[in-house]
């Protein structure tokens, strides 16, 4: 008879310091990986779509792409940084907007893309045992954000969004990933900072 | 195999939670902004309500990376979540746009404008 895997993530403090701990079984692990290396996939490609430039070339300072993601995935990853209250005297400057998302999109992506690698460094390809340092878990709380923030946008997800597409709904087993991405991130926020 | 277990679903912002909404947050949402320079704050960063973020996760960034303590992160989490936005810090607009940098980073939903 197995051995009951312990998914609910703990807290545990070793000479090392604060550990978090939980299992997985090779499923889940897999589920895991394949998600945070599509997410990963998205955010590289859009990285690099970012022009060239001569300028940057020249001052190393890197330009990312000025307008939104054509991806629904990506525009809710990458939203835009500046909101003017209509009528105001901002209303009108939609260049601002692009010259937000080039100057800090490069670094946005960078902090999502090291995020997804912790999480790929510290699940086991075929599951078992993943032991974080308080940092790692961290990066693992960002990159479960992203997956949901993706996952959620093509599921549509809203407040009215039930706990269960009937049986037969193609959606079914995607929410039911979805709904588990929430219960770990929650369980794994619940170690870190209860 | 556990992807298919029924988890209980923990709150997310947009969910109905009719039992948080007695717990409105006050309205002086910068009422905080008296350790900034009060002459160099014509702007402020805003957190949009989503669906998708969890309640305990948006204190834990508000925590993390304004320095707020718990009571006031929850505090604008609530807000968020009741009125569908709250300012979360104002400054200056290099200021404001590190913020929404590292807010971006963290998954949430937020934007920056001059101060009404």
């Amino acid at each position: 008879m197995g051995r009951t895997i312990v998914r609910k993530w703990t807290r545990k403090n070793s000479l090392g310091g604060p550990k978090l701990r939980a299992e997985m079984d090779r499923h889940e692990a897999e589920v895991l990986r394949s998600l945070v290396g599509a997410v990963s996939g998205l955010l590289t490609e859009r990285a690099q779509s970012a022009p060239e430039d001569e300028l940057s070339a020249l001052t190393g300072l890197r330009t990312g792409n000025s307008n939104p993601p054509d991806d629904p995935r990506l525009a809710r990853l990458l939203p835009e940084f500046h909101r003017p209250e209509p009528c105001s005297p901002d209303a009108d400057r939609a260049g601002l907007n692009s010259a937000l998302r080039a100057l800090h999109e490069p670094e946005i992506i960078d902090t999502k893309l090291a995020a997804g690698a912790v999480v790929l460094e510290t699940v086991p390809a075929g599951g078992g045992k993943i032991v974080l340092t308080p940092e790692q878990a961290d990066a693992w709380l960002t990159a479960l954000t992203d997956v949901r923030l993706a996952l959620g946008t093509v599921l549509r997800i809203d407040a009215d969004t039930p706990d269960r597409y009937e049986p037969d709904d193609p959606r079914a087993p995607h929410l039911d990933v979805y709904h588990w991405l929430t219960w770990m991130q929650d369980s794994l926020l619940q170690a870190l900072a209860p | 195999m556990g992807l298919c277990n029924a988890y209980p679903a923990p709150a997310t912002l947009s969910a109905a939670q009719p039992t948080l909404q007695a717990a409105q947050a006050t309205p002086e949402a910068v009422e905080y902004t008296e350790i900034l320079e009060a002459e160099d704050r014509p702007w402020v960063t805003v957190v949009w309500d989503d669906p998708v973020n969890l309640m305990h996760y948006v204190t834990y960034i508000f925590q993390k990376l304004f320095g707020y303590s718990k009571a006031k992160a929850i505090e604008l989490m609530l807000q968020v979540h009741n009125e569908g936005k709250a300012v979360v810090s104002s400054g200056s607009r290099d200021k404001m746009e590190h913020d929404v940098r590292r807010l971006h980073a963290a998954g949430l939903w937020a934007t920056m404008q001059r101060d009404e």
